[in-house]
């Protein structure tokens, strides 16, 4: 843990001194970046591929190091610049999005330290495996290079990188990347709130009506809308089941408006206002308004009562027209 | 003049006995003519105490009245004066028995 920690400190005062090459640094930036995720992802997943890792990194060093000892001293220095670099970007980073960064950067050293104990443990592998990093960090370092010589391909994967790392940071740290949908919820609350009486209004003011028309021997029921277009009518003559004579006269107002109000349930009426027009008793006026009532709710427990008023609008005249003369029998 | 004055007399008159029009807004005649009748609001789905409202707001009206004392054809004057004489002589007829009928009871009690 603690040479670790050292080592990081030597590499950012190495990357003060070397300020005179940081152009060249940014292509970097965006090469490392996906080559690393991959391989702390295959740290964190399993002991054991990042065994397999760690001996196939030992065999590339043995190689290397057997092939030309020159160049590998050149690419040493050429890997400290990059790491320095690379930390000055992470740095820069930051600042545009501190949580998430400083969270990843966190992530990565605690990453590497598993690395040093489970290196510790085997004292020689962990000796190989440390060179073996350096020179896969060198191998990076030459294909950045390579990426920069290529203008148009680095700026194109740098913006994907740079989206999808995005997109990580946040899923990582858990931050609401969408603050404006809290806010929204807030006001749909409120506007359904409001709609309420919005609603309430409407369901009085449209309603529609039901005319029932009270004669001696008839009864006539009629529904329309709000602008009295008709929608439904019914009356006493049809019904089969009534018969002449006083039965017919005494049941005909019950009957015909349970009828109409039955066949009206399938009209979708919401809201509803009884007009009954006739010169007889209130009790059968009564008992009409009920039939209708009961038909229309007829079969469905939980249904509402429609009605929002009733009306009475039997008019007589003050000493009008000449009366019928008297029938002679 | 008569129809500003009534559209006036609409402004000011907000009371909440008389029924006044539903807003349907299309038919011209419903905002200058006083609507008729007996209204009564359904509160709450409750339709037995709305008709309960209604049958007492009728009793007191005078419709009530009217509908017992419904005649459906016409009777001529002489008709209306023969009628009132018979009526008459019913009524005095009915509290001369009526009278009889007491002493009656008077005496028995009496006697007792």
């Amino acid at each position: 843990m603690y040479r670790f920690f050292s080592s990081i400190r030597h590499g950012r005062g190495s990357s003060l001194a070397s300020l005179l090459a940081p152009k060249p640094a940014l292509p970097f930036n965006a090469a490392l970046r996906p080559r690393r995720l991959p391989q702390n992802d295959g740290h964190v997943r399993g002991f054991s591929s990042s065994n397999l890792d760690w001996r196939r990194l030992i065999v590339n060093q043995n190689v290397n190091a057997d092939a030309n000892a020159h160049p590998d001293s050149m690419q040493d220095i050429e890997k400290r610049n990059s790491e320095k670099w690379n930390n000055m970007r992470q740095n820069m980073n930051p600042d545009a999005n501190a949580p998430p960064n400083f969270v990843q950067n966190r992530g990565n050293i605690n990453s590497r330290s598993w690395n040093n104990m489970r290196q510790n443990v085997n004292a020689p592998p962990n000796f190989m495996g440390n060179r073996d990093n350096i020179n896969s960090r060198s191998q990076n370092n030459m294909d950045q290079n390579v990426d920069a010589n290529a203008d148009a391909l680095p700026d194109f994967m740098q913006d994907k990188e740079n989206i999808n790392i995005g997109n990580k940071n946040y899923a990582e740290t858990g931050w609401n990347s969408r603050p404006m949908d809290f806010v929204r919820g807030i006001i749909d609350e409120d506007n359904f709130g409001r709609g309420s009486p919005y609603h309430q209004y409407q369901y009085e003011q449209d309603a529609d009506f039901v005319h029932i028309k009270m004669l001696r021997n008839n009864t006539f029921v009629t529904v329309t809308d709000s602008k009295g277009n008709i929608k439904l009518s019914g009356s006493a003559g049809p019904l089969k089941d009534l018969k002449s004579g006083q039965k017919l006269s005494r049941y005909a107002a019950e009957a015909t408006a349970e009828v109409v109000g039955r066949k009206a349930r399938g009209l979708g009426l919401k809201s509803v206002v009884m007009k009954v027009n006739g010169f007889t008793h209130f009790r059968r006026k009564r008992n009409a308004i009920m039939s209708w009532k009961e038909g229309f709710t007829a079969g469905s427990r939980g249904d509402r009562n429609p009605i929002v008023y009733i009306e009475d609008t039997t008019r007589k005249p003050h000493n009008g027209c000449r009366l019928p003369k008297k029938r002679r029998i | 003049m008569n129809s500003v004055a009534r559209r006036l007399s609409r402004l000011f008159r907000h009371s909440g006995f008389t029924p006044e029009p539903f807003n349907n807004g299309h038919h011209q005649m419903q905002k200058l003519q006083q609507c008729r009748g007996i209204r009564v609001k359904v509160i709450g789905g409750n339709l037995e105490a709305a008709l309960g409202l209604m049958q007492r707001k009728m009793q007191s009206s005078g419709i009530e009245r009217m509908i017992k004392q419904e005649q459906r054809f016409h009777i001529k004057n002489s008709e209306k004066r023969v009628l009132a004489q018979k009526n008459l002589e019913r009524k005095i007829r009915s509290e001369d028995l009526a009278r009889k009928l007491k002493a009656i009871m008077i005496k028995k009690v009496r006697g007792l």
